[in-house]
């Protein structure tokens, strides 16, 4: 009942942002990937972190807090849910403000990893990332749902796929 | 694959990550928006996707279930515009309007307790992709079953009218309906990103 919840509430709230805090790099970067233009990255974002907190209830008692993060950033990107496009043009990602004092170079190689993973599907993108990241095995196991073997096959072929892209 | 084959495979992906990581210590500068959006989150009036696209199911079903009453009224009321010869086709139109509207009531409903249904904080990304995959099907199957369905019950519902103006009347308000329900649908469609295209 919403006059028992509230104190539950206030401790949540201080627990959620403490949560953001902890884990802006895995939400930056998940929504950095999965976008295509500023605009739709910080729809992204937004999402992510809106959904994580309607979903904030299910955190609690979590051993791995960041794995907890990575389902939630993962999903809310991969199954949906794109506002309708802004009006006006589009700002690719690396020309953001926030990036403007970055030499031309980096930019390029920041460009190149993004083409790079992007040319993955959604979900394979979401595997290659806890890869990178240095999850563990059971852990992208367990965020993904696949059983280990599945997902060491799976990985190995993905791994695959984006070394050939990098040649090309 | 060889030994050295394998090897290289090895260090090329060692560079993918070496970039990887060099790349993400960059992306630091944007982490600060990432808290002062939680910061803007944490008030509660920040809606979530799946709660934006929950709403507007939801909406659609309501709307549907009030035309179940709405239309076929409007019909028995309204006898100089709806003006059918026989009582008999009245009938027919009205519970003809009557199922339509049901059956899209039901359906919009059906996909609002699916995307309901998803937990993203629970479910693997395995499970949210597939039930994603499904939604998507269940949605343009019911777009499928509905546009035929309305094409024939307003068709029904026009030719027996002798009336220019009714009939002029009947075109625009389904011209101007066809083009409200099409929007909506794309919205939707992009609202489930590129899911079907990808799997």
């Amino acid at each position: 009942m919403k006059t028992t919840a509230l104190p539950d509430d206030i401790i949540a709230e201080k627990d959620f942002l403490a949560l953001v805090h902890r884990s802006k790099g895995i939400i930056t970067k998940i929504c950095w990937y999965y976008a295509h233009d500023a605009a739709e990255y910080e729809d992204l974002r937004q999402d992510v972190l809106a959904a994580m907190w309607y979903a904030r209830s299910s955190f609690r008692g979590e051993a791995a807090p960041s794995s907890w993060v990575y389902r939630v950033a993962l999903n809310t990107c991969i199954s949906a849910l794109r506002r309708e496009k802004r009006r006006g043009e589009r700002v690719a990602l690396e020309n953001m403000p926030e990036m403007a004092a970055e030499e031309s170079a980096a930019l390029e190689r920041y460009r190149e990893m993004h083409a790079l993973i992007d040319r993955l599907r959604p979900d394979d993108k979401a595997i290659i990332l806890l890869w990178l990241d240095d999850l563990p095995y059971e852990e992208i196991a367990a965020i993904t749902g696949m059983p280990r073997n599945t997902l060491a096959t799976r990985l190995r072929r993905i791994k695959q796929r984006l070394v050939e892209s990098s040649r090309k | 694959m060889g030994d050295a084959e394998l090897e290289s495979l090895r260090a090329e992906l060692n560079q993918i990550k070496q970039q990887w990581q060099e790349a993400n210590s960059r992306l630091e500068r944007l982490e600060a928006a990432t808290v002062a959006d939680g910061e803007r989150v944490s008030t509660g009036r920040v809606k979530s996707a799946q709660q934006r696209l929950m709403d507007m199911y939801k909406r659609f079903a309501i709307i549907s279930l009030l035309c179940v009453g709405w239309m076929p009224l409007m019909i028995s009321r309204w006898q100089d515009v709806f003006s059918y010869s026989s009582t008999t086709y009245r009938i027919m139109v009205v519970i003809l309007c009557a199922l339509y509207f049901l059956t899209a009531s039901t359906m919009d409903f059906c996909l609002y307790r699916g995307v309901r249904a998803i937990d993203i904080a629970r479910m693997p990304i395995s499970e949210v992709s597939t039930r994603a995959i499904r939604l998507k099907r269940s949605h343009h199957i019911c777009q499928i079953t509905l546009i035929p369905l309305a094409i024939i019950l307003l068709t029904l519902m026009i030719w027996p009218i002798a009336s220019p103006a009714a009939l002029i009347g009947m075109v625009i308000g389904g011209a101007v309906g066809l083009a409200i329900g099409l929007t909506a649908y794309f919205r939707i469609m992009r609202s489930y990103r590129t899911l079907i295209a990808d799997s």
